[in-house]
């Protein structure tokens, strides 16, 4: 930043500090094998990263996953998108120096990755989907951990929400505070909360749903100036509108059956038939020496990340390995404004901005 | 049907796995159908069977291409750019664009394609959130955006500090050959 006084007059963002490779790392990858890097995308969200990838690889093949692993997915999606914004409210306030909401946000949090634990046995980069469905089916209590879960979030939220929408400390931090009108924003290329902060209304869950989100009974939470309390608002919002979806997704249950898609070209067969049936061996040498072969040609899918828009192109030429992926990351369109949002603010406002804009690194640096 | 499908015990009786045939997606015809009539308006070359209505541009005209997306069909959000290296092919370097429109709530893509060595003009003066992404393409593949105020490496740009200005020639990345098979 450059600086006159306390005001800001210029600033340039650095980045790529995090940058490991990830779109090249695939290309010496299987398509299976490139999950665990979508984790390390964006790791406070890392399982709606997995989606987004498994569900491109899913439409090359022109495959679907099942009922079941799909309600699974959106489920896990809507508890990851609601970490997110934890994570982002709770640092975001913490760097206002408002340390008791950053304990009240935490603890659901913690409980989220608990449920994640529960189901997979790895908490912050679980690389719990296949592509093809899941890795391994939910505990027989997914659906009671997860009520629980539902039933304690709004309190937390809701005492954050006393302590701090109209508290005039946070007030006189935020209102107003690195603004961005809406036709910048999109020229910017912003998605997400931060572009649903200037009052546009697009969430990729709406535009193109998938997984289901058009059967669910929610709305998409927009609010007015684009600044840094408009940002915060419209999180603390869609963490309720996510709980909706989630009460609907708990009350309809979880259909029965696989986990899996019925097709040995993409999901290994049962340990118990490979040990004892010979094309069932065949099959999982297949997979792990050959891999999952799509057909020629290129896709791209979006998902609505905890930021935005989270876009797969991945581009195949039949063999094992994904020819090219390209990961559209929504912090990469947003960061790029930062500086200009901030010129003309002072320094503890850009503290203030950075936060609200969630800059996850791994993401932002691929 | 292959014999590995014929004997299994797996009851499973899809196709088998169509590698080396081309991919379908389910709404191809539809999207073709989008991509030739705006092919016919904007007077570009279309692409055939992708996912979303596509466009091949010259060099020459994306920027008019862009601006005309951007204002007569309210294409008003740059959602991607981003280099696809081909290294088999004459021209080597697709450069592809997405873009997205709020109102339409619909998306096109548009490929450019470049030979080693080429460059082609910036897209910064219709989109700015392009610029990065400039950046990016720039630093990953060494593909040149003629115009673009600020072509430094990104997200690879942490050799230098932000505010030197190393010329283009000593701070643009070699390209490496690839031994990958290509896929037209």
């Amino acid at each position: 930043v450059t600086l006159d006084g306390e005001t800001i007059i210029g600033a340039e963002q650095e980045i790529g500090y995090l940058h490991r490779c990830f779109e090249k790392s695939c290309e010496t990858h299987t398509y299976q094998q490139a999950i665990p890097f979508t984790d390390r995308l964006n790791y406070c969200s890392a399982i709606i990263n997995n989606v987004g990838y498994c569900m491109a690889v899913e439409k090359l093949l022109g495959i679907e996953a099942p009922p079941r692993a799909q309600h699974v997915r959106l489920m896990l999606s809507e508890f990851m998108r609601i970490a997110d914004h934890l994570v982002c409210i709770g640092t975001n306030l913490v760097d206002m120096g408002a340390l008791t909401n950053f304990w009240y946000l935490f603890q659901p949090r913690e409980e989220i990755y608990g449920l994640i634990e529960a189901c997979c046995g790895a908490r912050l980069l679980p690389s719990y989907l296949r592509i093809g469905g899941l890795a391994v089916d939910v505990p027989a209590d997914f659906l009671e951990k997860s009520q629980r879960l539902v039933n304690m979030m709004p309190k937390f939220i809701d005492d954050v929400d006393k302590l701090v929408s109209r508290n005039k400390i946070f007030l006189d931090r935020v209102v107003g505070v690195a603004p961005i009108s809406a036709e910048d924003a999109i020229d910017f290329g912003f998605t997400g909360p931060c572009l649903r902060a200037c009052g546009v209304p697009y969430d990729v869950r709406k535009a193109s749903p998938y997984l289901g989100y058009e059967t669910y009974d929610w709305d998409v939470p927009i609010a007015e100036g684009g600044d840094t309390y408009a940002r915060y608002l419209v999180r603390m919002e869609e963490m309720r509108q996510s709980l909706r979806i989630l009460q609907q997704a708990i009350d309809r249950g979880l259909p029965p059956g696989p986990v899996m898609v019925d097709n040995p070209y993409v999901a290994l067969p049962p340990i118990s038939k490979v040990y004892n049936e010979m094309e069932s061996l065949i099959y999982h040498f297949k997979l792990i020496m050959h891999g999952i072969q799509p057909p020629v040609g290129e896709t791209y899918f979006q998902v609505e990340g905890g930021n935005g828009e989270l876009g797969f192109y991945i581009v195949s030429d039949g063999t094992k390995n994904p020819y090219r992926v390209r990961c559209r990351p929504p912090c990469f369109a947003i960061y790029r404004a930062f500086a200009r949002m901030i010129t003309g603010q002072t320094i503890p406002d850009a503290i203030a901005a950075l936060g609200s804009l969630n800059i996850i690194a791994g993401e932002l640096d691929h | 049907v292959s014999t590995l499908t014929r004997y299994s015990a797996i009851p499973y009786t899809g196709p088998a796995p169509t590698n080396r045939e081309p991919y379908t997606p389910v709404d191809a015809a539809k999207m073709d159908a989008r991509g030739a009539e705006l092919a016919a308006k904007l007077s570009v070359q279309q692409e055939t069977g992708q996912d979303l209505p596509t466009l091949v541009v010259s060099k020459d005209r994306i920027v008019d291409v862009l601006r005309a997306l951007k204002d007569e069909h309210k294409f008003t959000m740059p959602l991607d750019l981003f280099g696809v290296d081909y290294p088999r092919r004459r021209q080597r370097f697709d450069v592809v664009y997405q873009l997205y429109s709020i109102e339409g709530n619909e998306r096109v893509r548009l490929k450019v394609p470049l030979g080693e060595g080429e460059s082609l003009p910036t897209s910064l003066p219709v989109y700015k959130g392009f610029d990065w992404f400039e950046r990016e393409a720039y630093d990953m593949f060494g593909i040149r955006f003629d115009g673009h105020p600020n072509l430094r490496r990104i997200p690879a740009s942490t050799t230098k500090t932000a505010t030197s200005s190393a010329s283009p020639s000593t701070s643009a990345p070699r390209i490496r050959r690839r031994t990958a098979r290509c896929a037209s």
